[in-house]
């Protein structure tokens, strides 16, 4: 969570219960799977092939959105009011 | 060491508003040590500002603890190894920061509800109908009476909390949805 918190340099937290029922998820799905941890009461998790191309169409599908977006504000009348 | 019971109001109705009660009763110094099947213990010591809350989580293990843990929330009783009460200081990151994601942990308790309701409702139906039929008499019929009333409170005990942890559930996505 902290880590989660540090990299979007504080802009997406996540609670507790959030994290545990998602990571739960991602391994049901078999987007990540369970990796041995340095300590024997520590889990860890990595991202399988199946969830890295997930993770492509969905950045993918993002970024289309984006495009979409920034194209619909481009033909925004910004000098008119409502 | 010093230990005083408080009544559990029921967690589908009303668990928000026990929670805020077990606050209340930490900045007394009564802090919650674990729960029975209708009341909270709660045991004396420095008086705290905590918040509670509650999660339902019916497949949890070492790691689900942890985690809660890391995030300074520390477990404080689990009620029928499903509903799990945690406490932090105030001002912590709340366990579920999405409405949607929060209302999710209530499906299984809606879906094992659901059946259990429909289950005794058939069931009250059925002995209904025989009764209706059969005029038993006798300890057939006293036998009859009592199944139906043990299927009554089956029903009341299935559908309510079912329907509460719906209306939950709705209520959660219908705010969502004004959001947008």
């Amino acid at each position: 969570m902290q880590s989660i918190e540090e990299v979007t340099g504080g802009s997406f937290v996540i609670g507790p219960a959030s994290l545990y029922t998602n990571l739960k998820k991602l391994l049901k799905a078999g987007l990540i799977h369970e990796k041995p941890g340095e300590k024997s009461n520590q889990k860890v998790y990595g991202i399988t092939s199946r969830g890295i191309e997930a993770l492509e169409k969905e950045v993918e599908r993002k970024e289309h959105m984006i495009r979409l977006a920034k194209r619909a504000l481009d033909t925004l009348d910004r000098g008119e009011k409502p | 060491m010093r230990y005083k019971y408080v009544m559990i109001s029921g967690f589908a109705f009303s668990d928000k508003a026990d929670m805020r009660k077990l606050e209340r009763l930490a900045q007394r110094g009564w802090i919650l040590d674990g729960v029975t099947s209708l009341f909270y213990r709660l045991r004396k010591e420095e008086p705290q500002n905590l918040q509670y809350t509650l999660d339902y989580q019916s497949e949890y293990d070492e790691e689900y603890f942890r985690i809660f843990q890391e995030a300074n929330w520390t477990h404080r009783a689990t009620f029928a190894e499903e509903v799990h009460i945690f406490s932090a200081p105030d001002g912590t990151v709340p366990i579920y920061l999405d409405a949607i994601e929060e209302s999710e942990q209530y499906l299984p308790v809606i879906k094992s509800g659901a059946i259990g309701g429909v289950l005794s409702a058939l069931f009250l139906i059925a002995l209904l109908v025989i009764m209706r039929f059969t005029n038993a008499t006798g300890w057939v019929g006293h036998t009859l009476l009592c199944l139906l009333v043990l299927a009554w409170i089956a029903f009341v005990f299935c559908f309510f909390p079912c329907a509460g942890y719906l209306f939950r559930r709705l209520r959660s996505l219908q705010r969502e949805r004004q959001k947008v």
